[in-house]
Order: structure tokens, then sequence, then C-alpha cells
């Protein structure tokens, strides 16, 4: 047979390839901490006529005990013990420019729109970078020794080291992504009563990124934003209760002089849009004031183990 | 005949055949997410024992001051003032870039290269590694990192460890012990690794009974 209409003779009447009807997000971690008890949110910095807010620390509360006094006797001043902790805030920030040609032959979703929303999952990410830098700065450590896998035993030596502390719970551990995959190959091992726990067996369900479960009532979250230590050879996770970590943030009063400005509820990013004419772009801006700090040393301990 | 919009300029314009542009190659740039600058930081009760067959020692496990704009009080102008005070009412001292042994390349312990985002800052003592775009673990000269920390012991840059900060790590490293003799109780496949442990708390001990007689070393 001859003239058969081929595909590949259709050139004027195919595409050489066709978007799919969405799109789907390139493989990278994206969950955050932000809201979680375990993190102290000092406050805000708006009107207070500094970029740093300073965390009073104070006895009370039980960190002095009465004593025993004779009848008659004058009982005399216990002074109280105060400390304090800085945290400062700065600008974060994330530009995008589109062009209106691009804008206009979006088919996906690809859009103004679509990089406005994109502000508050970088704002989440952001805040949870910053929080997690912080987790190797404890100078309590454990660890089964540089480039060695880490263990059960591991864990609850940080665990241990929170408790011999007083370290009020609940805890949490923040974890490299090998250091839990170590972690839970060392706990395939396990024999006795502890193994037989609900929570020690529901942590070998993947669950991805993010909170992956919890043992002895430690959650337990997986992050590749965990920094490393020992010249790249080894992570520094960390182990922590509430009050170790503090974060403060702050919101300008009014943004003027802007064209269009947009207060995405639950967080304290704000974004902007700002349109260039000429060049037929528009610009969206996230800004946000946010600032991370360790507030007590005692309360965390850092993990290090191999990478 | 049709015109020919190959080879030479057009004729009546001096516009020049031009060669595509392309971005930096993975030849000069890294697929790693670039990072901000950091220097060490040392605390004193920060140790860590270092094993080997013969016998280990203990070496400082230095931490990392970011200078990341927010975190941990580096300030909106990335003035490490603040954080400095906070870092040394805390015990830390927080070592310059310059502090390394003589012959260290360009001087100093943190290497930059051009990366996603900006730059990728790393040890002097890594090397980063990529594979089809892929980011590796970085090749880490370990020999190098641990003389560097001998170094930083030896010259006085950091002082050498207390008894007191040994005897936190030599405890907790003996209730591990603990532990994993009780799991090989438990689990006989487990034994190997109750010796291997046992082993190596009797090395680490015997190198915290050493550590106050290590010679060369200045006080600082």
């Amino acid at each position: 047979m001859a003239n058969e209409v081929l595909y590949s003779s259709s050139g004027d009447l195919r595409l050489t390839e066709a978007l799919a009807a969405e799109y789907r997000l390139i493989l990278a971690d994206r969950f955050s901490l932000m809201g979680h008890p375990a993190i102290v949110y000092a406050g805000n910095c708006e009107q207070s006529g500094s970029t740093v807010i300073k965390v009073p620390l104070a006895g009370l509360g039980g960190y002095d005990r009465m004593a025993a006094v004779n009848e008659n006797a004058t009982s005399s001043n216990t002074a109280l013990t105060d400390s304090s902790k800085t945290i400062t805030v700065a600008r974060q920030a994330l530009q995008r420019q589109i062009s209106d040609l691009n804008e206009m032959v979006d088919s996906l979703g690809i859009n103004v729109e679509a990089l406005i929303a994109d502000g508050v999952g970088a704002y989440a990410m952001r805040w949870m970078e910053m929080l997690v830098s912080l987790v190797d700065d404890f100078s309590n450590t454990v660890g089964p020794g540089s480039g060695v896998d880490l263990t059960t035993d591991d864990f609850f030596s940080a665990q241990f080291t929170l408790m011999q502390n007083s370290v009020p719970g609940p805890y949490l551990a923040v974890l490299y992504p090998v250091q839990l995959t170590d972690l839970l190959a060392d706990l395939r091992g396990e024999v006795g009563p502890w193994q037989l726990r609900n929570d020690v067996q529901d942590l070998f369900t993947a669950k991805g990124s993010g909170i992956v479960g919890s043992l002895n009532g430690i959650e337990i979250v997986q992050s590749s934003l965990v920094p490393t230590a020992n010249a790249g050879a080894d992570s520094a996770g960390g182990m922590f209760g509430a009050g170790a970590i503090g974060y403060a943030d702050g919101l300008p009063r009014a943004v003027r002089g802007a064209g269009e400005v947009i207060f995405p509820a639950g967080t304290r990013l704000y974004t902007e849009i700002e349109r260039d004419a000429s060049g037929a772009l528009t610009k969206i801006v996230h800004n946000a004031m946010l600032g991370f700090a360790e507030l007590e040393d005692l309360r965390g301990v850092t993990i290090i183990s191999d990478r | 005949m049709a015109h020919d919009f190959t080879g030479a300029a057009l004729p009546g314009s001096a516009v020049p055949e031009t060669a595509p542009t392309m971005g930096p190659s993975l030849e000069t740039r890294l697929p790693h997410l670039a990072n901000p600058a950091w220097r060490f930081k040392w605390h004193p009760h920060r140790w860590q024992y270092f094993d080997g067959p013969e016998g280990g020692e203990w070496l400082p496990a230095l931490g990392t001051v970011q200078y990341d704009l927010g975190v941990g009080n580096i300030d909106k102008g990335g003035s490490d003032t603040l954080a400095r005070v906070e870092l040394e009412r805390s015990g830390w001292r927080v070592l310059p870039w310059e502090c390394v042994p003589p012959g260290t390349p360009n001087g100093r312990y943190i290497r930059a290269f051009p990366a996603r985002g900006g730059t990728y800052h790393c040890t002097a003592w890594e090397t980063p590694r990529h594979l089809g775009g892929r980011v590796l673990k970085s090749e880490t000269d370990e020999a190098g990192y641990r003389e560097f920390l001998r170094w930083l012991v030896r010259e006085g840059h950091v002082s050498p460890p207390s008894e007191d900060a040994l005897e936190l790590i030599t405890e907790a490293q003996k209730a591990k012990l603990q532990q994993v003799r009780a799991k090989a109780g438990k689990n006989p496949g487990r034994a190997a690794e109750a010796e291997a442990e046992e082993a190596k708390t009797a090395r680490m001990l015997a190198a915290t009974r050493a550590e106050p007689a290590r010679a060369g070393r200045k006080r600082s």
C-alpha cells in the first residue's frame, strides 16, 4: 500500500511533545516543624525598638527550694538566679519574575498565582533550615564514633542525657535520613520486650520525610537539612526538649507604596507584587523577618554519627 | 536564485553569526545547594573518642557558627558580634579561618565552590562529589582532619580535655556498654558486638588515663 498517513510524516499536524495536564513537584525535602510546640516562639520585634529579642531565663517555679528554719529564727534572702539569651531577627527573601508572554501561554498553572503560593512553602522550609542548623550547637554530644552508624544504644544515650539533666518532655529528635535508616537497621536486631512496643514496630512503616514516628515517646523527624560534622564524614543531628531552641519574627506595620501585598494566614510572610510594565514583567517578592537561637544548652544533645 | 542566509552576514547589516551561549556547566559549578560560610567553634565539653585497633585518642568535636543571617544571632548585616558574645558566655570559642597548620591549602580551613544558587562551603579536608548531576557524600581526608584537630590541641588553640569533661563521656559509654551486654545476653547473635564494645570501652578508658600525660601540648 502507499500514501499511508503516518505519524512520522505528519510533522505539520502533530506536536513533537505535549505537556501533561498537570505538573509534578521535583523530589525535595518539604517538611517543616513550623508550629511544633517544642520550638519556643519568643515573640515578634514589631515596634520594639530593636531587631534583637532578649529571652529572660529566671530561676523560679521550684528552681530554689524552701529550707528548714528554726521556730524563732530569722530567714534570709535567697538570691534569684537569672540569665538571658538573645534572638536576632533578619530578613529572609525569595524573588521571582515572570514575563507576560510566559504567563499568557501557561497551560499548567505555573503562573503568577503559583509563584505567589510558592512563598508559603519557601518560608516553611527556610524556617526549618534555620532551626535544624542549630541542632549541632549543644555542648553535650552522643554518638557511636566518627564514621560509625547510629544505633539504638546511641538513641538511648541521647535520651538518658536529657533525662539526667531533668529536661521536661516531650522530646524531639531531628536526624539526617542516613542516621534514621541506620537506626532502623539496628532496631531490626533488637530483642526483648522493647521490640514489642507499638511505636517501635510502627517506626518501620515507610512514611517518607518529616515526622516518621516516635520511640519511647520521642518524636523522630527526618530532615535532609541536618548539618555535617567532622569534615563531612558525619551528620550532626540532635535531640532536645521544649525550650532548647526558640525563634522570633516580625511583620512590617504597613508596606507603604506597594502595588499589591499579600499576607498568607498562619505565617509572618508578606508577598509583594511589583509590575514592570515596560519590560512586561511581574515580580513576586516574598519577604519575612525571622531569627533563631539556642535558648538553653542543657535542654539538648547533639547526635553525631556516620553520614 | 533564493537568497542564502547561511554563512556570511546579511548584506547591508553588521550582525555577525554568534555561537549559542550556555550557563556555567557542571565542570565549573557544583550541583550542591549553596550554603552560608561558617567558622569552627570549640567547647570544653565537646570531645570525641577516635578509636583505633592499637588504641584511640581524644580530639575536639568542633561545632560551626553559620554566617546565616538570623541564625544564632548573626545580624541583618552579617555581623557576628552578638553571636560571639552569646557563644563566649556559653563557653564556646570561635576559631578564625586562618587557624590551620602551615601548609594547609589556601591557608584556611574553609573552601568555597560555585554551586546551585550561590556558593557551597565545606572544610579544607572535603572534596565535594557528584555523579550524573546527583550529589554524593563528600570524600573526606579523615587523617588530615584528625591531624588538624591534634594540631589545634598541640598548639594551644584548643585547651586539652579536662578530666571532668572526659568523665561525662566515659560514664555515658559505660552505660551504653551495659545496654549492649544486656542485649547480647538476650540475643547471642549480638555477642560479637558486645565484645567489640567492651574492647572499645577499654581502649577509651586507657586513652582517658593516658590523656594528662600526652607530651608536646602547650596549655592556653
